[in-house]
């Protein structure tokens, strides 16, 4: 069961509400729990044991933290070699069912590489649903208890939920613990402005998803089968077309997640903020998944900018009187190289997604080198940062950065990446536009639709970038225009969305990482 | 509406000319009117949503719009045995993908002079059969009913079930949900033309040979038949007892998937309504099928000469279950 089944919409979450709206508001939290343990045993009832497990490690470990503080100086190596524990524990959870086979398969190759006869695994282990989501947000937890931000929870049942709550479970938003667990155990009641908040959110986000998302499926999966036959053009258009998929994938099903947080009261971080409006690789990161970023700048990139090798290095280049601008860089580079390399690897054990990890690494490190001599061209040139001209060239460099990142991230290895990447120089163009473009898939409709919605989806996120959130900016309208966009979306998502017998379902992208 | 503004544009008022009023009263008093109307809007989408739902199952209706040829492929046999002209079929086949090859309807019709029609779909549901069947009676009687019963013991689980029957159900209520694909043709971005089919089979000719060994061995252990799949099982045996219908099992050879564990639940299923099971997987000595020769896909299905072979075999049977049947009303 996944947000844009009609059992999730029209059984579940009615189920659900009606049940957290008659129960007593100290035990609503039990609710949530209740329904997020079912939601996950309609994909594996036995495989629930990790998120609890990850959820007793981080109970465990974070109440011996705050033991020790208690203790003072006294017990502060005792609280850090808890946290290392704690984490080591949950990462060991993640990295065996995830990567495994990855390490095995990468042994057997290094062992035939020196002339080794023998094969290792593979060990096939299942995924467990959401684990690389969930251990983020446990690991998250210890290191604000460990930092004193907020108080380790004294109630198993209340951290089971934080990690298993069923709109974050399959693919985030990586919640932090202080955004949400206050109205997560509030047991808030049931408002009907957020219900009605909730159903444009969810609407919104199938739409994304069934109508646009799962429609681009079929083109996207043929231009990336066979990169070697072929052409420039498609080249280019498998990567706007995954790009594309992607988002609204991603971003869609993140909306149903924030949307059936809001009509339990509960507010999710936003995880997507018009990405393809940033100005370079850097903000395209504070736009795009959001919660993932903000989770290695918080927990990887500050810690690492202000440990002992990072104090080190700047007293040696004092020392040595390195510029402030080369220092700078080297402590941006010692703090991003492990962000990005951990990017990849979250993303999956494919050699793919760690060149995509650290594709972002060198693209960022450039562009904080070129930062000078970029003003000064401006300056030469008397523009601003500020000038259309300039943005709007920024804008366009930026997507040729995501869409080449995209490229090598959905290939099926790192060769078929650049296979792909070098038809662009030595087969432009297209090769018999019409005739190649009907082999995608997608019959004249199927275009039409999908790029009259991504034309409005693109538009209101214009409008979000301009007037901040379209929502609050819906609800202040009158109501039968509220019902009647209410009632253009439900047929929107009715006639086009591609669900129901005779269709394939197309899994969440981001649910398999 | 207007009301509500009123109220509103009221509240404003009062709070001019009382300025020392205790805001505390006036926040919750203004709080519980925005609660009231947010509300009664709420409210609103439920019958607006239904209604939305209703008139889209109105328009998508492809047999309305005169083109029973812009069902989705899935459905064209069932949605072509609906469209029959009333009580022409004598036999209706139900179930997945195994009862679509389970027999050739104009070779019974030959040999026995029996009209059978073909109602099964990929994957059909315990559910989705009930409904198929419930469909079908309104238009037709027919006199016996064949129900493979492979969706029984698919190795699914309660929880996929139930959810598998909310769909069915939801999708029977509103054919829109099932229905809405066809708005392209509707629109003429795509043409759809007729899919040939003979009363619900299609000849599928490949050979790709069974080459696994014995599977049928005898074990006293049943397959696991989830709940909610036999619910919608008995509803089919009321149904056809309510039709005055014969109901009979059969299931087809299918060495790949099919064993003896799975043939003793559906045995004691049929045993415990008075059902007659006949177990192909354990007649090749009287269909005469041939691994080599008569499988479609390695040992999931039948092929064109199989199904010959199977309803050469089932004629007989059929024709005295028909007769008896007959003689019964």
């Amino acid at each position: 069961m996944v947000y844009y089944k009609l059992v999730f919409a029209a059984a579940f979450l009615p189920a659900v509400l009606l049940l957290y709206r008659i129960i007593p508001k100290k035990y609503r939290y039990l609710v949530l729990l209740l329904a997020s343990a079912a939601f996950y045993s309609t994909f594996s009832l036995g495989r629930m044991v990790y998120p609890v497990i990850a959820g007793l490690i981080a109970y465990a470990a974070a109440l011996a933290m705050e033991k020790q503080a208690a203790k003072g100086k006294e017990g502060q190596k005792t609280k850090k070699r808890i946290l290392i524990l704690g984490i080591a524990a949950l990462l060991a959870l993640l990295l065996n069912v995830k990567y495994t086979d990855f390490f095995l398969e990468n042994l057997t190759a290094l062992s035939h590489l020196f002339g080794g006869e023998k094969s290792f695994g593979p060990v096939n282990p299942r995924l467990p649903l959401g684990i690389s989501f969930y251990t983020m947000q446990a690991i998250g937890y210890l290191a604000d208890v460990y930092w004193k931000k907020i108080p380790a929870q004294k109630n198993p049942l209340k951290l089971c939920l934080f990690l298993l709550f069923f709109p974050t479970i399959i693919q985030g938003p990586i919640t932090p613990y202080t955004a949400v667990g206050e109205t997560l155990f509030a047991g808030a009641d049931i408002k009907a402005e957020n219900l009605i908040r909730g159903y444009f959110r969810l609407g919104w986000g199938a739409l994304k998803k069934l109508v646009v998302a799962d429609r681009l499926y079929p083109a996207v999966a043929f231009l990336f089968a066979d990169p070697g036959g072929k052409t420039g053009g498609e080249v280019v258009a498998a990567a706007v077309l995954f790009t594309l998929m992607e988002y609204m994938d991603f971003s869609g099903c993140i909306d149903m997640a924030i949307g059936c947080g809001q009509l339990f009261g509960i507010t999710l971080p936003e995880n997507f903020k018009q990405p393809f409006l940033a100005k370079n690789a850097s903000e395209f990161w504070r736009r795009w998944h959001i919660s993932l970023g903000v989770w290695f700048k918080t927990y990887i990139f500050y810690p690492v900018s202000i440990s002992g090798t990072a104090r080190k290095w700047m007293k040696y280049a004092r020392g040595k009187k390195i510029s402030p601008f080369a220092t700078k860089m080297v402590i941006s580079a010692m703090a991003l190289f492990p962000v990005w390399l951990c990017n990849g690897l979250w993303h999956g054990p494919k050699w793919t997604y760690i060149f995509y990890g650290l594709f972002y690494f060198v693209v960022i490190l450039t562009e904080l080198l070129l930062e000078p001599a970029g003003k000064k061209l401006l300056e030469k040139m008397k523009l601003t940062d500020q000038s259309p001209v300039v943005g709007i060239l920024r804008i366009l460099r930026t997507w040729i950065v995501i869409f080449v990142g995209e490229l090598f991230f959905e290939a099926d290895s790192v060769r078929s990446g650049l296979v792909m990447f070098s038809k662009l120089f030595t087969a432009p163009g297209f090769g018999g536009f019409g005739e190649r473009v009907r082999a995608w898939g997608l019959s004249g409709g199927d275009w039409i639709v999908a790029g009259l919605f991504l034309t409005l989806i693109l538009g209101v996120n214009l409008l979000r970038e301009k007037c901040g959130s379209v929502q609050d900016l819906l609800m202040k309208k009158k109501m039968p225009l509220r019902i009647t966009l209410a009632l253009l979306l439900g047929a929107a998502i009715m006639i086009f969305g591609l669900y129901g017998p005779g269709y394939t379902e197309v899994d969440m992208i981001y649910a398999g990482f | 509406m207007q009301a509500s503004e009123k109220q509103e544009m009221k509240h404003m008022v009062k709070k001019d000319i009382k300025p020392n009023s205790k805001p505390n009263t006036e926040q919750s008093t203004e709080e519980k009117q925005g609660d009231g109307r947010w509300t009664r809007e709420c409210l609103l989408y439920i019958p607006a949503l239904v209604l939305l739902l209703l008139a889209g199952s109105r328009i998508f209706e492809p047999a309305r719009l005169g083109h029973p040829e812009w069902i989705n492929d899935r459905d064209v046999y069932v949605y072509s045995a609906l469209q029959q002209p009333e009580d022409t079929i004598d036999l209706a086949v139900l179930g997945d993908s195994e009862a679509m090859v389970l027999l050739s309807p104009e070779m019974l019709e030959k040999e026995t002079g029996i009209s059978a029609y073909i109602t099964g779909q990929s994957g059909q549901s315990s559910s989705e059969s009930y409904y198929v069947l419930r469909e079908l009676c309104k238009k037709q009687h027919p006199k016996v009913v064949i129900f493979e019963p492979d969706t029984l013991v698919d190795d699914s689980n309660e929880r996929r079930e139930l959810i598998e029957n909310f769909n069915t159900a939801a999708y029977h209520m509103f054919p829109v949900l099932r229905h809405h694909g066809c708005w392209k043709y509707m629109t003429g971005t795509e043409t759809k033309s007729t899919v040939e089919h003979d009363r619900g089979f299609s000849v599928r000719d490949d050979v790709v040979p069974y080459e696994g060994g014995e599977y049928m061995l005898p074990t006293e252990k049943k397959a696991y038949i989830p709940p909610s799949s036999r619910r919608y099982f008995e509803k089919i045996v009321s149904l056809c007892e309510k039709q005055q219908t014969r109901l009979i099992l059969v299931s087809a050879p299918a060495p790949s998937h099919f064993n003896f564990e799975k043939h003793n639940a559906i045995e004691m299923l049929a045993e415990e309504k008075g059902l007659t099971y006949m177990d192909l997987n354990l007649c090749y000595d009287e269909t005469g099928i041939d691994f080599t020769t008569d499988m479609l896909d390695g040992g999931d299905h039948i092929n064109l000469s199989g199904t010959q072979k199977v309803t050469k075999y089932l004629a007989g049977e059929l024709l005295d279950h028909l007769q008896e049947a007959q003689e019964e009303k």
